[in-house]
């Protein structure tokens, strides 16, 4: 199988707005969509170099087929990609708010499918002058867990690989620090860049391969981790049981901070076995915290293998 | 060519009656297969005669009238040696039967209201699995019944025809009959056709092997199960694809029990498959079956799928791995159903509604009457 190597697959970002396009190289498909609409993509098009539109058109799935593994989405995407036209890049701006989930994971396709597009990341762009009451909304009226135990922005922010501060120009210092803090502790992972008018070197946050194994990442936010330790004795270590799995003891010691969203981190000494750890998560994210576990990352030793696995996931369910 | 049966001619070799299950002694023949120089056609008596026609006559028409009048397929490169033939117009829902959401419209109302990815994966009552259970004894005579009848120069036609009369004597619609405008009662799948062929004039060949895929709608519930059947002789490496192919679908059924990940069985059905040569298509999965014909969970059959859900008593869904010889990679034709493999090689396909219990599973579809496989003779 050829297929599987990204190199050759077509990038695909998902931004939570619009980007104002900056200069670039590339030859960009541009996919508006509102998340929540459901299945049918409103309008597509190709950028020019200069960030203009070259053109416009509408493509919506032909007759679909039971039993396929494919969405609609996914295979609007892939048709796209057997036009004439040669992109270097798929670019998909949602307008709505909503979660960036269920797109995501229709592009987030298995490897053996051989899709030839990737997910290459999830961008969030964040309205400085609002954010901080919008993390803090609650949802009324809340008709399911999801919306009980997250606001429309945290997921949205959680949901991020790259966070776009936008609007700096509006807010203070001191507000900078604390959006950036309350960011952080949603999503200790993310990238945050700060932008006036959603104006962005387009290299500074796509092909950045979110997905793609990357330890430096863990590393880097263990090391945070155990720096707030010694610092801090209120945030406490990383819960070293794995007895504790269900996440109270550790997640105790993090409701310092005001936000309903936050990181939880698991350490244990060994190897583990593979179908068992599965099926814990399993269990986690589909039933005893459906809705409430965003994302996970991950550095794994299974039993009876030399190396140890990078874990990434991301659920909408 | 006439529509009505005309008078047949006496005959008077020691011949036992054409129609199926009838067994009487014959004493007359098809006088239009005589003038046809075709084989010769025999029957016990007129009303015989008269009720198999509508099938019968199938076997007087001639290579042209056979031909698919779909230009669509001029344009195209076929990736094996089948051809698609002509598609007869789609039949009338058998009356009396409830109908699905579908049948009329041929849009999957209910099925697209549900939404795969929210919907939660259903937990059937005592009551729904006692309509299930009983939906699928009878989807297993139908499949029995189409499965005998598939041999050397029948058409997949004269098949959908058998499928869609015996589902109507059981009360029941056959659910592909205009599901999303699937225009027959069944899918008929020959040789490099992966799954989704629409019933035509083809005679089944020595040789072939042909998947038969039936649905009922019985009660609010649909069932699903498919064979493979081997046609006449064939050769030892498409049984061994056929064998191959059931194995795989034996093998993960053997691990469903409560909390396991239904992307499991697409580990142990990739494994075995590969062991022997063969490789899993990836593009066609199996799917929750019951007040949906097609429902969560998504079960893809290759290895290393992210596919959602683990098993819990009360779900009912089906398995149904397509093994090919070549690559596992698909085409679709032009009639926009049949899915054939791209190098034209063959596939085969089994399936099975199952039902998880407390303790495992429930094959709700298995064969009851203790008959062998083909290809295990």
């Amino acid at each position: 199988m050829t297929t599987n190597n990204n190199d050759i697959k077509v990038p695909v970002t998902l931004i939570s707005g619009f980007l104002g396009a900056g200069k670039n190289e590339k030859k960009i498909a541009v996919i508006q969509n509102e998340y929540g609409s459901g299945i049918g993509i409103e309008t597509a098009m190709i950028r020019g170099e200069d960030g203009s539109k070259v053109s416009e058109w509408l493509e919506f799935p032909n007759g679909c087929i039971c039993c396929t593994v494919k969405d609609d989405f996914l295979k609007s995407v892939e048709d796209l990609l057997k036009r004439k036209d040669k992109f270097d890049y798929i670019l998909i701006e949602s307008t709505g708010m909503g979660d960036p989930g269920q797109i995501s994971s229709s592009l987030w396709v298995d490897d053996e499918l051989g899709s030839p597009v990737y997910l290459d990341s999830i961008i969030t762009v964040v309205d400085c002058k609002n954010i901080l009451r919008q993390i803090d909304e609650h949802d009324n009226p809340m008709p399911n867990d999801k919306m009980r135990y997250s606001s429309e922005a945290e997921r949205q922010i959680a949901f991020g690989d790259v966070i776009l501060l936008n609007k700096v120009d509006l807010v203070d210092d001191k507000q900078l620090a604390e959006i950036n803090k309350r960011i952080k502790e949603i999503n200790p992972f993310c990238k945050i860049i700060q932008t006036t008018r959603s104006v962005v070197s387009l290299d500074s946050v796509l092909n950045i391969k979110s997905y793609t194994p990357n330890l430096e990442v863990i590393k880097s936010y263990l090391d945070v981790q155990n720096n707030n330790s010694k610092g801090n004795n209120e945030h406490g270590e990383c819960n070293h049981d794995h007895d504790h799995t269900d996440g109270s003891s550790c997640s105790d010691k993090q409701h310092n901070h005001s936000s309903r969203v936050n990181t939880i981190c698991l350490e244990s000494e060994g190897s583990i076995d593979l179908i068992e750890l599965n099926r814990w998560i399993g269990s986690l994210v589909w039933e005893d915290y459906k809705d409430r576990i965003f994302r996970m990352k991950g550095l794994v030793a299974v039993k009876g293998e030399q190396e140890k696995r990078d874990w990434n996931n991301k659920f909408d369910r | 060519m006439s529509t009505e049966a005309e008078t047949p001619a006496t005959t008077s070799i020691e011949e036992v009656c054409l129609t199926p299950n009838c067994g009487k002694k014959a004493s007359l023949h098809c006088p239009v297969c005589e003038k046809l120089n075709l084989p010769v056609a025999n029957f016990c008596s007129q009303e015989c005669f008269k009720s198999y026609w509508p099938i019968h006559k199938i076997k007087h028409l001639t290579k042209e009238e056979r031909q698919t009048s779909n230009d669509a397929f001029k344009r195209i490169k076929f990736t094996g040696k089948l051809r698609p033939s002509k598609v007869t117009p789609r039949r009338a829902p058998p009356s009396g039967v409830t109908l699905p959401d579908y049948a009329l419209d041929g849009f999957p109302h209910s099925e697209r209201a549900a939404d795969k990815r929210k919907m939660p994966i259903p937990i059937h009552t005592k009551e729904e699995i006692e309509i299930m259970r009983e939906l699928s004894i009878k989807g297993r005579e139908v499949l029995d019944i189409a499965g005998r009848a598939a041999k050397v120069g029948v058409t997949t036609e004269e098949i959908d025809i058998i499928v869609h009369n015996a589902c109507a004597e059981r009360g029941c619609y056959p659910s592909p009959l205009n599901y999303l405008g699937f225009p027959k009662a069944c899918c008929t799948s020959i040789n490099e056709v992966i799954c989704h062929g629409i019933p035509d004039l083809r005679p089944l060949e020595d040789g072939d092997i042909v998947n038969i895929d039936v649905s009922l709608y019985w009660k609010g519930f649909h069932c699903d199960l498919n064979e493979t059947y081997l046609v006449g002789n064939v050769n030892e490496s498409g049984k061994k694809l056929v064998r191959v192919t059931w194995e795989c679908l034996e093998k993960a059924m053997a691990i469903i029990k409560p909390g396991v990940m239904y992307r499991e069985l697409g580990d142990i059905i990739q494994k075995h498959a590969h062991a022997n040569g063969f490789s899993v298509v990836k593009n066609y999965c199996g799917h929750g079956v019951g007040k949906l014909f097609h429902g969560p969970p998504t079960i893809p059959h290759y290895a290393r799928n992210k596919a959602v859900g683990a098993m819990k008593a009360g779900h009912i869904f089906t398995i149904e791995p397509m093994i090919n010889e070549g690559t596992w990679e698909d085409e679709l034709w032009p009639d926009e159903w049949t899915a054939v493999t791209a190098d034209g090689k063959r596939s085969a396909q089994f399936e099975h509604t199952i039902l998880v219990t407390d303790t495992g599973y429930e094959v709700l579809s298995a064969r009851r009457d203790g008959s062998k496989y083909d290809f295990l003779e």
